[in-house]
């Protein structure tokens, strides 16, 4: 079966009404002292009539774009929500007592040189940025 | 045990910690990508507001010099022209919200949350009444601990988040190339033909006089250097749609594998086409 592309269809139609039209305004220019006032007002209005047509044609490219388009949208939009989250997530534990608790541990065990509890209170300090604090 | 074989000891233990996480200098790179992908969608506002004001402007040309009308013509089909083109405005402003959002938790990483943890150290500090050399090596292994730290989390989650969509932002950009590389293209060019021919029907009319030639000749000029613009404007974009995508596949790819230099080495290219492409789609509006 063969497979119908809407928005190169519609491309495509856009550009042969727009050929149509251009063709429609050549002929009365090229033909202007030969025609009759009332032959050049329907030339016109017909060349307009199909480019209007073409335009409608593009609006319709760009229809069937946008509903192309929409399935992957949702998933874009919960990406960048969980990228949004982990930042708010990221700004609360940072602003966070649980900080300032683990860096004045760290703090202590540095400065009194008690080696064996210094990985612990890096830890501490890790775990109180890392994503274990997700409400 | 002296201070200063504390501190090595220290650092030691520190930097065994925090081996597994990923490089720090990954994200100058991944930063530098998304934000050059936030700058070349926001250029895209101007191509898509042009769509409606493409087709008012081709039904002018219908209308006889010196009508002096109030209005413009606002045939039914430049109306659907519009609200296509704000959907597909909208489209994209959902994408550069996903690369704003990737672009902030990256450098979040790198400046954001080392200030404030040096901050709430110095706080820690005064609090644990340490000198004041104590207090400001305190200040800079908190800084460090709280950026290794978070941008090990922050990229976890990026890369995910990468992978995860790189499909669906694909094909939302090639949506949008689309448009305005085809669509729009065919509408501009059928603008450039129609008032073309208002020039030459006036012409015809006021056949022989010199100043009308001379006129209408430069307005043309004027009209044609518009028309190549914004065309170029047109195929720049869907060029810069076409390797933000590219870039996007790429770092995908590659987000889990490689380290901080090849990331810069993948991307940087990408970045610097997209950062080439912007000012010529900005110049034609």
């Amino acid at each position: 079966m063969i497979q119908i592309d809407p928005v190169k269809q519609a491309e495509e139609l856009a550009q042969i009404f727009f050929s149509l039209s251009n063709s429609a305004s050549n002929f009365r220019l090229d033909n202007y002292n030969a025609l009759s006032q009332a032959q050049q007002q329907q030339l016109k209005d017909q060349a307009r009539a199909l480019t209007m047509r073409g335009q409608q044609c593009t609006a319709d490219a760009l229809g069937a774009i946008l509903q192309d388009i929409q399935p992957h949208l949702p998933g874009i939009k919960q990406a960048t929500q969980d990228a949004q989250d982990a930042l708010a997530r990221l700004n609360d534990v940072v602003k966070g007592l649980a900080i300032v608790d683990a860096a004045v541990a760290l703090a202590g065990s540095i400065m009194t040189g008690d080696m064996a509890s210094i990985g612990g209170n890096v830890q501490g300090l890790f775990d109180a940025v890392s994503p274990a604090k997700k409400p | 045990m002296s201070i200063n074989r504390i501190s090595k000891q220290a650092a030691l233990v520190i930097a065994l910690l925090f081996a597994p996480l990923p490089s720090c200098n990954a994200p100058d790179s991944v930063a530098r990508f998304c934000s050059s992908a936030v700058v070349t969608l926001k250029t895209g506002d101007a191509v898509f507001d042009d769509m409606k004001a493409s087709c008012i402007r081709d039904a002018q040309t219908f209308e006889p010099f010196g009508a002096f009308a109030a209005t413009d013509p606002n045939p039914a089909a430049c109306d659907n022209i519009g609200k296509q083109a704000d959907g597909l405005k909208a489209a994209s402003k959902l994408v550069l919200n996903y690369f704003t959002a990737l672009n902030d938790v990256v450098n979040f990483g790198t400046s954001k949350a080392g200030d404030d943890s040096k901050a709430q150290a110095a706080k820690a500090s005064s609090l644990a009444k340490l000198s004041a050399a104590r207090q400001t090596a305190l200040e800079s292994v908190a800084g460090f601990l709280v950026r290794t730290a978070a941008t090990g989390y922050e990229q976890k989650r990026m890369w995910e988040e990468i992978i995860k969509v790189h499909d669906d932002v694909r094909a939302v950009l090639d949506g949008l190339g689309e448009a305005v590389g085809v669509a729009y293209t065919q509408q501009l060019q059928d603008e450039e033909q129609k008032t073309a021919a208002r020039y030459k029907e006036f012409l015809l009319q006021h056949q022989g006089a010199a100043d009308v030639i001379l006129t209408l000749d430069s307005r043309w000029q004027s009209d044609r250097a518009s028309f190549a613009a914004k065309q170029k404007a047109a195929q720049s974009y869907k060029a810069a749609l076409d390797t933000l995508a590219k870039g996007n596949d790429d770092l995908a790819a590659h987000a889990r594998g490689f380290k901080a230099k090849e990331l810069s080495g993948l991307l940087s290219p990408y970045a610097a086409q997209l950062e080439s492409l912007a000012p010529v789609i900005q110049k034609a509006f």
